[in-house]
């Protein structure tokens, strides 16, 4: 079923048994999971079927820390979610993510990534990607013109990727979900606050509001906040009918510990022994699946790093290769979620490349583009601004920070590159300026993947984290989160795959 | 005269280096060879981080310099006296291997090759 909840009268009360607020990637999923069950699923989205600008704009936020993209630009706010303008890069999370791990502070998951993988394996159906097999040895086997570089893998070794067609969730599920009848999706139905029995200990109800001030309440047993970190975060922080400092942040927790990964070109290569590269290369909306490169856990732990990946592409003509946010500016990722609303369309894929030996031979030199986690940082936060949107909602401040760990870590990944390159005989590697002063300092061109992550984590310890293990908030019997915010850790993987696999789990969860 | 046979071996390209031989500074030969990143990263682009190298390294500007310190590391990468002197390849890969590497440009280069390449500019200039 559908309702436009424009349509509501004020004051109307809608009741369910699970509401869940936001329909993108991690809602869209767990409510396909409730299909044909017994529980009435109330699935909230704030956006309609299209992007709206009016809607877009409450997105808009204040970003006071290291500068980054523009906050409305990054998120889509409609049926769907950002799966509207993804790229479909998917990888699991390695089990060194999961570790607690001494030299990365706040590091360590409430699970492990073996209880992920039975999820991990439903997600890859939603996501239309290939089998839940990630040893590189299986995808070389799969084709023969992919062939390994001769790496010493007791240092560096390959992390396969797969990609998505790029799924669109709002394409694809809508039909589903509006013809389920026990899941009542209502669009334009934002939420403004969530309300509480009297100890905050229990959701009573979620409220809705229009722009011109009707107000809707939604009323279920459980209550599934799901809405991008972000915004989960403004919505748990203005909740603050009950608790002044806003609900599931006894601990001052909520908004701590943003994550982003440091998804950026870092320096470049020069291969020696032109050989095929086709297990490395990649044309976007054309290629399958690929390998990246990234430390061995032991050289993790020796070196005491940080888990990242990098990445071969193709190394511009000339010049220097722009940081991902420079070259892709807000209208062009505006232009590709047009193009490709609901499928890739030709226009958009990249052009095929050829990586057989001969050709490498012609054209040796690649970017190296590295996908970092960075260290949970509780400094690295979310709070609210004093502005607020078109409907009360005071808008996000945004503070994005970094630390030497962070720094140190993709210096320590690249030179260990350069010296495993150089004494295999594989190449030579090239570090970007600011990558090789052993400092602090980031570039203005810092760049990330428009991945929001953390700022509402997963800890067994309520001092540490908002959510517990089953991403129930600390302290609220009945309300959980969803979505890329309950990540303790970021590893170096794409999260939408965790994401979507997460909140298998926690449908799961739900329905026991 | 060392510079003389040096140079006698370079043609119009890099590549020609090949043929050129150097002399340590008790005259042995000391095999500089084309710069190995020459094929990938072409001529100029070698003769840019040899100009780099140089730049960056004041104690080795002269050819006769550059050739000193290469015999050095080829004696030093000698497990014993009777061993047959390393290869300027062979040395390369021991430089990566022990950590004997510099940055030219952002490149991480073995030292030794970095000195070929400065070796390969000054027989160019």
């Amino acid at each position: 079923m559908h309702t436009d909840a424009r349509a509501l009268e004020n004051g109307a009360i809608i009741e369910g048994d699970v509401c869940i607020v936001g329909a993108g990637a991690a809602g869209i999923a767990l409510a396909l999971e409730f299909i044909g069950k017994q529980e009435r699923v109330i699935l909230l989205e704030g956006g309609g079927f299209d992007r709206e600008d009016a809607l877009q704009s409450l997105y808009r936020g204040e970003i006071v820390g290291r500068a980054y993209y523009p906050l409305e630009s990054a998120r889509l706010h409609y049926f769907g979610g950002t799966t509207g303008h993804w790229g479909g890069y998917c990888a699991p999370l390695d089990p060194i993510d999961f570790e607690r791990r001494s030299w990365v502070p706040h590091s360590g998951w409430p699970i492990a990534r073996h209880q992920l993988d039975p999820f991990y394996a439903r997600a890859h159906a939603l996501l239309d990607l290939g089998p839940y097999d990630y040893a590189p040895d299986f995808w070389v086997q799969r084709d023969s013109r992919r062939r390994f570089l001769p790496l010493d893998r007791a240092i560096v070794h390959e992390k396969m990727w797969q990609f998505s067609p790029p799924t669109r969730f709002g394409s694809k599920y809508r039909d589903a979900l509006v013809r389920a009848s026990n899941v009542h999706l209502f669009t334009h139905a934002n939420v403004v606050e969530v309300d509480t029995n009297e100890s905050a200990g229990v959701v009573e109800a979620v409220r809705v509001r229009h722009f011109d001030g009707r107000e809707v309440r939604v009323r279920a047993k459980r209550f599934v906040l799901a809405c991008s970190t972000l915004q989960n975060v403004r919505l748990l922080l203005a909740s603050t009918a009950r608790v002044t400092t806003g609900l599931g942040n006894q601990h001052d927790t909520v908004g701590r510990y943003y994550m982003e990964h440091l998804e950026m070109p870092a320096g470049a290569t020069v291969l020696l022994k032109p050989q095929s590269m086709y297990l490395y290369g990649f044309d976007f909306g054309i290629t399958k699946a690929r390998a990246e490169l990234r430390l061995s856990d032991a050289q993790q732990r020796a070196l005491s790093t940080l888990n990242a990946t990098v990445a071969f592409e193709t190394a511009p003509e000339s010049g220097s290769m722009a940081s991902t946010f420079e070259a892709t500016p807000p209208e062009d990722i505006e232009l590709f979620r047009r193009e490709t609303r609901d499928s890739m369309t030709n226009e958009m894929r990249s052009p095929e490349s050829r990586y057989d030996a001969e050709s490498i031979a012609r054209r040796p030199r690649f970017a190296l583009v590295t996908r970092q986690e960075q260290a949970p940082n509780p400094s690295s936060r979310v709070t609210l601004s004093a502005e607020r949107d078109a409907l009360g909602v005071p808008r996000a401040r945004f503070d994005w920070q970094l630390t030497a760990l962070d720094k140190r870590s993709m210096r320590s990944l690249f030179t260990t590159l350069g010296r495993e390159f150089g004494r295999l005989g594989i190449g030579r590697v090239q570090l970007r300026d600011w990558l090789l002063q052993d400092d602090a300092y980031w570039p203005p061109s810092v760049s990330g993947g428009w991945h929001d992550l953390g700022a509402t984590r997963m800890h067994d310890d309520p001092r540490d984290g908002v959510v517990d293990a089953n991403c129930r908030v600390h302290g609220v019997s009945n309300l959980h989160l969803a979505g890329g915010g309950v990540f303790p850790t970021a590893g170096s993987a794409n999260p939408t795959l965790t994401i979507v696999a997460l909140a298998l789990r926690l449908a799961d969860h739900l329905r026991t | 005269m060392k510079r003389r046979r040096f140079v006698s071996g370079v043609g119009t390209g890099l590549a020609m280096i090949a043929l050129g031989v150097g002399c340590d500074a008790e005259g042995r030969p000391v095999p500089v060879g084309a710069p190995v990143l020459a094929g990938a990263l072409g001529d100029a682009m070698v003769r840019q981080l040899g100009r780099a190298y140089l730049a960056q390294t004041p104690a080795e500007q002269t050819v006769d310099a550059l050739q000193r310190s290469v015999a050095r590391a080829m004696r030093r990468a000698q497990p014993h006296w009777w061993s047959p002197t390393p290869s300027l390849e062979q040395l390369i890969v021991s430089d990566f291997e022990k950590g004997h590497t510099i940055f030219v440009d952002g490149w991480m280069l073995s030292v030794n090759e970095a000195r070929q390449c400065a070796l390969a500019t000054l027989a160019t200039t």
